[in-house]
């Protein structure tokens, strides 16, 4: 899969070269990668916010627009995206609301009391902590039991230490629901800790760089952090991220390229909301 | 130390009412002058001082508590005629895209269109009752039309994301996202459309009305009754502040309950 913008005055930027890769049901996977390598935007390919330039994306026989249309895809995003004027009982009841189907109180009951919120239904997200606000987030994201989750970065903006709770929640969260996973993150220990394989990406343009599959043993802990396996792995994986340059574009500063690709984006979801 | 601090107390007491304080002698000293300018006639005979002008507020009560009662309906539904052309000139382009060049270029003629030179125009065409509403609605249309416009531009993409990664169609994210965004810009437009419809439904009632506060100001200035031209103004003026006020409330009550 192929994906390109264009920058204007005829040239264009590949923020994503043959990319290719492939999850199994019920896996998750990590998608690792210096900023500006283009991993969200591959993640919002799949969540057909955006069209590939060239290839496919194909789950289970469907495209990602169909997946959408089934209402089987699950997102969170870095930015939690809960509707400000909303409680967290009624941002969570908002996928059954688009989805016209009538909301199941026991399953948004049973979300609350997965991500920890009990007590907090009805807060707006400004009375809550950036880490309970991508929790509701995630509860949002597997309101109707979706096929496929994407993650991007969603505690890509908290502190380390609410972040590796974060993280141990996640896992816990996801145990109980082994949905297939897609996380895009430059956290190299975030990555290796929740993952059954991580995917490296080189530089603009991203490509497959290294597969590595995660053998620790489920539920991990906080022990499983501190083992020396773990270690390695995650000084390996660091090693390979760290030969990659940031998002770098010819003849045009680092910066500059991250403008373009920005405004690229925006220019694209205008079109998609339109 | 106890005697500071007792004579801290005022101090401090004093600072949290300044603010006011210095509202209310600003808004005296105004009136003072009024007055003392008005008395001595410092801006010649057709500048009356403020209490000639409250006497005539008490002495003419009968004649404008009907000019009121006569023109506050034209504003309510000159008000209501122009920010529903507004809001629906700005949802427009949401419902059918296609539509977005027709709305703004809409706006952009009828705001182009001198009131002046219109008003005679319609009341040829509309008489004389009708027109004072719809002059009213175009004087207020326009703020409304673009603040809402503006508005429902202000939402923010990753809740369209959101919206697009649950299977919403453009009519549900209109509802669920971009409208309540769009609360506290259409409050905005409707603090600044309130004053417009209270003006254009005075200007309105100069083509020929019989009766409301602009007929007043007309019949004031022909007459040369200073005092009760002043007095149907100033009741103008009250009465688009309480409106300014009432609106301004309610866009500070969406400002903190949708963003």
């Amino acid at each position: 899969m192929t994906l390109r913008y264009p920058l204007g005055k005829g040239r264009e930027l590949t923020a994503v070269e043959d990319f290719d890769m492939q999850i199994g049901r019920g896996e998750f996977v990590a998608l690792l990668g210096p900023s500006g390598c283009g991993k969200s935007s591959m993640l919002r390919v799949l969540a057909s916010l955006e069209a590939p330039s060239s290839g496919t994306v194909n789950i289970d026989g469907r495209s990602p627009r169909e997946l959408v249309s089934a209402r089987k895809l699950g997102v969170a995003f870095q930015d939690h995206a809960l509707l400000p004027w909303l409680d967290v009982q009624h941002n969570i009841e908002l996928p059954f609301k688009v989805a016209h189907r009538p909301v199941d109180q026991g399953r948004i009951a049973e979300l609350i009391k997965l991500v920890g919120l009990e007590g907090f239904e009805g807060a707006r997200p400004r009375q809550l902590s950036g880490g309970m606000r991508q929790r509701v987030s995630i509860a949002r994201s597997l309101a109707l039991d979706p096929e496929v989750l994407l993650l991007d970065e969603p505690f890509g903006a908290l502190d380390a230490v609410p972040r590796r709770r974060l993280n141990l929640e996640l896992q816990r969260i996801w145990t109980e629901n082994a949905v297939t996973t897609l996380l895009v993150t430059h956290d190299v220990n975030e990555a290796v800790f929740l993952a059954d394989r991580v995917i490296v990406m080189t530089g603009r343009p991203g490509r497959v760089k290294m597969v590595r599959t995660i053998e620790f043993e489920r539920p991990r802990s906080a022990s499983t952090a501190r083992d020396p396996a773990f270690h390695d792995l995650v000084d390996e994986l660091t090693g390979a991220l760290e030969d990659e340059p940031d998002g770098e574009l010819d003849g045009l500063e680092p910066d500059a390229g991250e403008d373009a690709l920005a405004a690229a984006s925006a220019a694209l979801r205008a079109t998609v909301a339109s | 130390m106890s005697t500071s601090a007792a004579a801290l107390a005022p101090v401090e007491k004093a600072e949290g009412s300044t603010p006011w304080a210095m509202r209310a002698l600003g808004a005296g000293l105004c009136l003072a002058l009024w007055e003392i300018s008005g008395r001595l006639g410092w801006f010649g005979a057709t500048w009356p001082a403020f209490s000639e002008v409250l006497r005539a507020l008490v002495d003419e009560r009968d004649l404008l508590a009907r000019s009121v009662r006569a023109s506050l309906p034209t504003m309510i539904k000159g008000f209501c005629l122009g920010v529903s052309t507004g809001l629906f000139l700005a949802l427009l382009p949401q419902v059918v895209p296609v539509l977005r060049g027709v709305s703004t270029r809409f706006a952009t003629v009828v705001n182009a269109l001198p009131l002046v030179v219109l008003a005679p125009v319609l009341v040829t065409i509309l008489g004389r009752d009708t027109v004072q509403v719809v002059v009213s609605g175009l004087a207020c249309f326009l703020p409304m039309f673009i603040a809402t416009s503006a508005g429902l531009t202000a939402t923010r993409p990753s809740h369209l994301d959101v919206m697009s990664c649950l299977g919403s169609t453009r009519l549900s994210a209109l509802f669920r996202v971009r409208l309540p965004a769009a609360l506290p810009g259409i409050a905005d437009g409707l603090r600044l459309a309130a004053p417009a419809a209270v003006l254009g439904a005075i200007f309105g009632e100069w083509f020929g009305a019989e009766k409301g506060l602009g007929a007043v100001l007309v019949t004031g200035m022909q007459n040369f009754r200073i005092g009760l031209l002043w007095a149907a103004a100033l009741l103008s003026t009250l009465i688009s502040i309480v409106a300014l006020l009432g609106f301004t409330a309610l866009g500070r009550w969406a400002q903190r309950r949708f963003s």
